[in-house]
């Protein structure tokens, strides 16, 4: 935070303060890649977010199931955020330690041949469609100038990285960013005993 | 009156097209919840069609709810209040026109930008940014005919009424631009200026936590105006109005915090939210009480005339909702919502907001006189099917909270939880077959006061035919 010596400052310089302190990166923090960005983008497009929340509260019935609650700093990068409107399914930060990637892949395509009374719909349409990467470039570029470290060769590479990728792919590749999945909790969730095998038997699967 | 009466005329059409616009924004927004409120019931219902998936028609359905019925009464009731006051027509017929066109554009035009999954991600403000600038210069004409036209007044005090719309017209504008603000990429995709928890902050922040969100102020300013001309008595305490309008103001800023517990957020900002969220109970039950003691205890009137009774109603449920929301910034209680629960609550969103529009298009639509008048008995049925309707959905959701919340937080010995998720959301099938229920309810509601406008339209039609000396159709 700059310092402060004109009083009549104090309006923007606590504005700034105040974004300053819910926005820096922790440590080790990644920005997505651009497959999970255009996954992200799907995520926020399809409207996950109506029924999943992507935030993990500071609250017993949360942290027993998820892990320790994220940081302002853990989500630092979000654009927009994304941490949900309400709970209709599991909270999906931190999913590799749910189930793997062809559970999930399965799963997203028929949801009930995996959990029975799940009341989620399938979304077939996300293995039929693939991404185009025409606007990733403008996408990165932009967070680039906002303050997400992205390489420029990272950039010029993205658009013939994601073309032609099914957005399925994308969309698990957000949900399993190691970013998304960051936090200090995992250090703390193995000091604890709790692997991820316990978690699993108490966890969502059916 | 000097006024020309072809201009007054003109302008309560455009009134009463917002209204029916209102009108039809609303059932079809209530038909849409009995549909998603079944999918979730049977998922194999599911059309599986991208465009009408359940992640798209859902926030479709609040924001018609919101801004098509709540919006669309609201800026007819603002225009209705600045020809009142002022005894004198609209100024500038041709903004009043972009105003009307406008407004249904930014609803026509955010639902398809929705379905077609072009989504901002903001809570209760997902319409994509150029919608957005859109809504922007509606609400500018809007403010702009409200202030031009109130200019023109002869008595300098203003109804306690304006004020209300006054502080609705500059607080909707400062949170809708300030929580909007995004550097666009296309024509359908931006990235916003904010990022992570701030940006978490000013969703929460714009979709308010009084009923209505950002609407909060003027939904107030309708049923001030319209309520002492119902029951034909003056407001029980103008100084109580006033002093709770602007506590409200000051205090409103500060909305939208108890939905950020135990969150990413840091400690001091929760704290500071669930202070300010817990004096915000005061102004809130002030303005309920103050409406309901206009009403001065007449409840035999009620019967007689049960628009009466409609907006007795919104005014309970109004407070309800304040209730509601000043008990969820208690941390401990927060603690049971089962999630950081962003979505509008039931008692918020038909009891206060909807029933607030659905009574001020009852007021509103008979402007001027029609000669006849709206079915009296079918406003009675359609006023208790949405007081039932909003009772049962209020009551499932509240059962479904604490029960969640119950299964949820409890942990065996060894600190692993009890439940798994599966069961805990077993749970809310039956609360949601009564949302059903209620859903339905509304529906049927919207359905009889749909019948009873078109009838007594058609009446006022004939009549009109009949006195120019032509035949009726």
């Amino acid at each position: 935070m700059p310092h402060n010596d004109e009083p009549w400052r104090l309006g923007p310089v606590a504005t700034t303060g105040f974004q300053t302190t819910l926005s820096t990166p922790s440590d080790g923090l990644k920005p997505l890649d651009a497959l999970a960005l255009e996954g992200r983008d799907i995520y926020r497009r399809e409207g996950c977010q109506q029924c999943h929340t992507r935030v993990v509260r500071d609250l017993p019935g949360d942290y027993a199931r998820y892990g320790a609650a994220q940081t302002s700093s853990d989500l630092a990068f979000d654009r927009p955020s994304l941490w949900g409107n309400a709970r209709h399914g599991p909270d999906l930060s931190r999913l590799p330690s749910q189930h793997d990637e062809a559970w999930q892949r399965v799963h997203l395509y028929s949801p009930r041949t995996k959990v029975p009374d799940s009341s989620m719909p399938g979304y077939p349409w996300l293995f039929e469609q693939a991404l185009t990467g025409q606007t990733i470039a403008a996408r990165m570029r932009k967070l680039q100038a906002l303050g997400a470290p992205y390489r420029d060769d990272e950039i010029l590479a993205a658009p013939s990285k994601v073309r032609g990728v099914a957005e399925a792919t994308a969309l698990l590749a957000y949900l399993r960013h190691s970013s998304q999945n960051h936090t200090s909790s995992d250090t703390a969730l193995a000091a604890s005993g709790q692997t991820e095998e316990s978690r699993k038997q108490t966890g969502d699967t059916p | 009156m000097s006024t020309a009466p072809d201009a007054s005329l003109s302008h309560h059409k455009v009134i009463r097209q917002l209204a029916l616009m209102a009108m039809l924004w609303g059932g079809l927004s209530l038909c849409l919840a009995v549909w998603l409120c079944a999918v979730r019931l049977w998922p194999t219902l599911d059309l599986q069609l991208a465009w009408l998936s359940y992640g798209r028609l859902a926030p479709l359905q609040t924001h018609a709810l919101l801004y098509g019925l709540g919006g669309s009464a609201l800026i007819a009731s603002i225009f209705h209040v600045a020809q009142h006051t002022a005894q004198h027509p609209l100024c500038s017929p041709q903004l009043v026109r972009f105003a009307l066109l406008g407004w249904q554009g930014v609803i026509v035009l955010g639902s398809l930008a929705l379905m077609a999954g072009f989504s901002s991600g903001h809570l209760m403000a997902e319409y994509p940014w150029p919608v957005d600038v859109l809504m922007t210069l509606v609400w500018l004409a809007v403010s702009w005919i409200f202030f031009t036209t109130l200019e023109q007044r002869s008595i300098r005090r203003l109804p306690v009424a304006c004020w209300f719309i006054i502080g609705c017209l500059v607080m909707v504008l400062l949170k809708h631009v300030l929580a909007s603000l995004t550097h666009p990429i296309s024509l359908v995709l931006a990235i916003p200026l904010y990022t992570g928890s701030l940006d978490a902050l000013l969703q929460r922040w714009q979709a308010g936590p009084l009923p209505g969100g950002m609407f909060a102020l003027g939904f107030i300013g309708m049923l001030y105006h319209a309520l002492p001309r119902q029951t034909q008595r003056p407001l029980y305490s103008h100084r109580l109005a006033i002093v709770s309008f602007w506590s409200l103001v000051l205090l409103l800023t500060w909305g939208g915090a108890p939905l950020l517990f135990a969150s990413p957020l840091p400690q001091w900002s929760q704290t500071l939210g669930m202070a300010m969220g817990i004096v915000l109970l005061a102004p809130g039950l002030a303005l309920s009480i103050n409406g309901l003691l206009t009403l001065n205890g007449d409840w035999q009137s009620m019967r007689r005339d049960p628009l009466r009774c409609f907006m007795a109603a919104a005014l309970v449920f109004y407070g309800l909702a304040v209730l509601e929301q000043t008990l969820l910034s208690i941390a401990p209680l927060n603690a049971l919502t089962f999630s950081a629960a962003g979505s509008l609550s039931p008692a918020n969103a038909l009891g206060a907001m909807a029933m607030i529009s659905v009574a001020m298009l009852y007021f509103l639509l008979p402007y001027p006189r029609l000669p006849h008048r709206f079915s009296t008995r079918l406003i009675a049925l359609h006023a208790s099917l949405a007081i039932v309707g909003t009772l049962l959905c209020v009551g499932a959701s509240w059962a479904t909270t604490l029960q969640q919340a119950e299964m949820w937080h409890a942990l065996a010995a060894d600190g692993s939880p009890q439940y798994a998720l599966d069961e805990i959301l077993a749970t809310a099938r039956t609360p949601m077959l009564v949302t059903l229920a209620g859903l339905s309810c509304w529906v049927m509601g919207m359905l009889l006061m749909a019948a009873n406008v078109a009838q007594a339209l058609a009446n006022s039609s004939t009549v009109r035919e009949l006195s120019r000396g032509g035949h009726p159709a």
